[in-house]
């Protein structure tokens, strides 16, 4: 079954595309995801001068990552031999590009569209270097966007970082200038942290922060996104599961962007991912995605639009766990404690129903009842 | 070896030989084969210059620039030279030590060369010399701000946003006189750009902002001297901005010779960063100027037209790179970070 999805006047076959990134930073890694089924694959970021690796260039803890990657290092007129040796098959390629200026990233724009670029993405937010200079000089946002707009007849979409997608005058700019998507959220920014021995940061610089920990603040831009804007909007940030996707569709997602997922799972993941998005979508009898698309928006409120509720924590049944406390740990005005008998009990007059022990309970034994 | 030899030897015509070379889609691929295979067997490569005269194109560029030895020359140089390889191209080179006559006979020569394209910086000729008796016909890119040369395909970098990020950051610790020491034999109108972007750093940080400016020549000694001079005078300004980084070195030793402390008796700061502004004590507040991608950027807008002969060669194309400034020591910064480039 077919899950496409149109994205800035182009058909994608599925809503899964990959980000720019070092997976696709030559011919055979955009060839690998197209051949792992991506329906757009996005170019590392190409830019007219290219940079020497340093190395070590990716640091991961857990779950979390962070890159210290700026954009690709290869020349121009590498891409454009690299560009001839890709099999295309029925995937998209969208050529991330960034320039510091109007007529450098017009100039690159013209450029990607002459070696085939289907689409560009605009890279203007990468927290690494001191490339950032949108957020605190977006008065030249319009100019910019425009120059790549004007320069092409290709769709342009703009990569934004999480405190871009935030402002509606930065999302008004990028609307008059003629973008057609947005895609949010870049990294953030994040040091992996200290060692406290030595008293040293564990990166030398400060690196762009992504993986599944970034995933809530991701889901939660693209649903201010559509708040702020009428652009379609591409979702990334800590998809690393299909379930990401369908979260992100049901927000209001045109289509989602893998990253963090290629480098810990491999290509493959790209694959697994649609065929478990596709499997998932038959199983729930949805024969296309305009049916859950934004079908989560509507659950979500302004917080002053929710209505004050007068509810008390209670257990479901009776709770001897003496060594678990951690419903008692999470009470602040000690409304859960043991009594006599080692029980737990919540005094209904002291607790206020905040729901943090409820949410905490490993064995799911309480809830939230009326007053 | 020649190419009638290996014709013969292929048992083809002189002609075939040619498209081998020039056209290989257009010669059956067996046929292009066994050519290739003769040719491989007599290590025969073709004569470029011959090719040039029968083909209009020999593969080879001219590089016009005023000094090969600044560190920003070095860079530009070094950029255009990477695209060149890239595409296959050589690279000539020529230094016309500003001089409007060397570089007059340059591009003279440049013609007789059938060089395909020519990037010229810092031009000092004006278009009027472009007609009789040069009339060059060449794909040419000015690097360079203020041209007039009759190039329509321009990139620079901008020394007035470089001015204005420099001065703002010095108004903002405190500093009102600046001082800018240049070669005005080199810089250009780098004296005019500090001029301007000093006004809108004024208007920004909403402050007066007063600028002298004097001259040295681009070398360590230069700024030597210069400085030097001014502690005899008892003229040590509050700050000195060096247009390159070598005046720059010369005043940290003249500073030290002359037991001024920088930055407390003097902040100190330079455009044109390279890498020892970071490994001097104090290191040097600069204006990093993108020369390689410049060098880059030139020589892509060259290829351009080279390769697209249908473009409308009069229609200005024109490349402006931002500067990126390093704040370090040694205008005073103590701000958490020691180094913060913005």
């Amino acid at each position: 079954m077919a899950y496409e999805t149109e994205l800035m006047g182009l058909t994608l076959k599925n809503p899964i595309m990959t980000a720019s990134g070092p997976w696709a930073g030559n011919a055979a890694g955009i060839q690998r995801c197209i051949d792992e089924g991506a329906a757009a694959v996005i170019t590392e970021t190409i830019s007219l001068e290219a940079r020497e690796r340093i190395s070590p260039r990716l640091f991961a803890e857990e779950n979390k990552l962070f890159n210290t990657m700026l954009y690709s290092y290869m020349h121009l007129e590498e891409w454009e031999d690299e560009f001839r040796k890709i099999d295309r098959k029925d995937a998209k390629i969208i050529c991330s590009i960034w320039g510091a200026t109007p007529s450098e990233i017009a100039y690159l724009a013209r450029k990607v569209e002459h070696m085939g670029a289907d689409a560009i993405e605009l890279s203007i937010s990468a927290p690494i270097g001191s490339r950032n200079r949108f957020l605190s000089q977006v008065s030249d946002i319009y100019e910019y966007a425009l120059a790549c707009v004007g320069a092409v007849n290709i769709p342009v979409m703009v990569k934004l970082s999480y405190e871009a997608s935030c402002s509606p005058w930065f999302l008004r700019e990028l609307e008059q200038a003629g973008v057609q998507a947005v895609s949010a959220i870049d990294a953030l920014k994040g040091l992996a942290g200290v060692d406290i021995e030595t008293g040293k940061t564990r990166m030398p610089t400060y690196g762009g922060y992504t993986g599944s920990h970034i995933h809530p603040v991701s889901l939660a831009t693209t649903a201010t996104l559509h708040q702020h804007t009428r652009l379609p909007v591409v979702s990334s940030g800590g998809v690393m599961s299909h379930e990401a996707v369908l979260e992100f569709m049901m927000l209001g997602a045109t289509a989602v962007q893998l990253a963090s997922a290629i480098l810990f799972s491999g290509y493959e993941v790209i694959s697994d991912t649609i065929d478990s998005f596709e499997r998932w979508m038959q199983e729930h009898y949805f024969t296309d995605i305009a049916t859950i698309r934004g079908n989560a928006l509507p659950s979500l409120h302004a917080y002053e639009d929710i209505v004050p509720g007068d509810l008390c924590a209670a257990p479901m049944e009776k709770c001897q766990r003496i060594d678990c406390k951690i419903c008692v740990q999470s009470c602040l005005p000690h409304a859960v404690y043991y009594d006599d008998t080692g029980s737990i009990v919540i005094d209904e007059l002291l607790c206020d129903g905040c729901g943090l022990c409820v949410a905490r309970c490993p064995y799911r034994l309480l809830t939230l009842e009326w007053n | 070896m020649n190419i009638r030899r290996i014709a013969e030897l292929a048992g083809v015509s002189v002609a075939t030989v040619s498209r081998v070379f020039n056209h290989p889609e257009r010669v059956l691929p067996e046929t292009r084969e066994r050519v290739l295979a003769v040719t491989r067997e007599h290590n025969f490569t073709p004569n470029w210059f011959a090719r040039g005269l029968t083909l209009g194109a020999t593969k080879t560029i001219a590089l016009l620039i005023p000094a090969i030895d600044s560190y920003l020359s070095q860079n530009i140089i070094s950029g255009v030279e990477t695209v060149a390889g890239n595409k296959g191209y050589v690279v000539l080179f020529c230094q016309t030590h500003g001089d409007q006559e060397v570089e007059f006979d340059f591009l003279k020569l440049m013609k007789t060369r059938k060089v395909d394209g020519i990037i010229q910086v810092q031009s000092q000729l004006s278009e009027t010399d472009f007609h009789e008796p040069l009339s060059l016909n060449m794909p040419r890119v000015h690097i360079g701000k203020n041209q007039d040369c009759g190039c329509h395909m321009v990139c620079y970098l901008d020394y007035e946003e470089a001015a204005f990020r420099l001065v703002k950051h010095l108004l903002t610790l405190g500093h009102r006189y600046i001082s800018l020491l240049y070669d005005d034999k080199r810089d250009g109108e780098l004296a005019d750009e500090m001029e301007s972007g000093l006004k809108r750093a004024g208007r920004e940080v909403q402050c007066e902002a007063h600028l002298s400016i004097f001259r040295a020549e681009d070398s360590a000694q230069g700024g030597y001297r210069a400085f030097q001079r001014m502690v005899q005078k008892g003229t040590i300004p509050d700050v000195l901005v060096t247009a390159g980084d070598l005046q720059a070195i010369g005043i940290l030793k003249a500073a030290r010779d002359g037991h001024i402390s920088i930055p407390e008796d003097m902040a100190l700061a330079c455009f044109n960063d390279s890498p020892v502004c970071s490994v001097v004590s104090p290191a040097i507040t600069s204006v990093e100027m993108p020369a390689a991608k410049l060098g880059m950027a030139a020589a892509r807008l060259l290829f351009d037209s080279i390769e697209d002969d249908t473009r409308d060669p009069d229609i200005l194309q024109e490349m402006i790179l931002q500067p990126k400034l390093k704040i370090r020591e040694s205008c005073g910064n103590k701000t958490g970070i020691f180094e913060l480039f913005v």
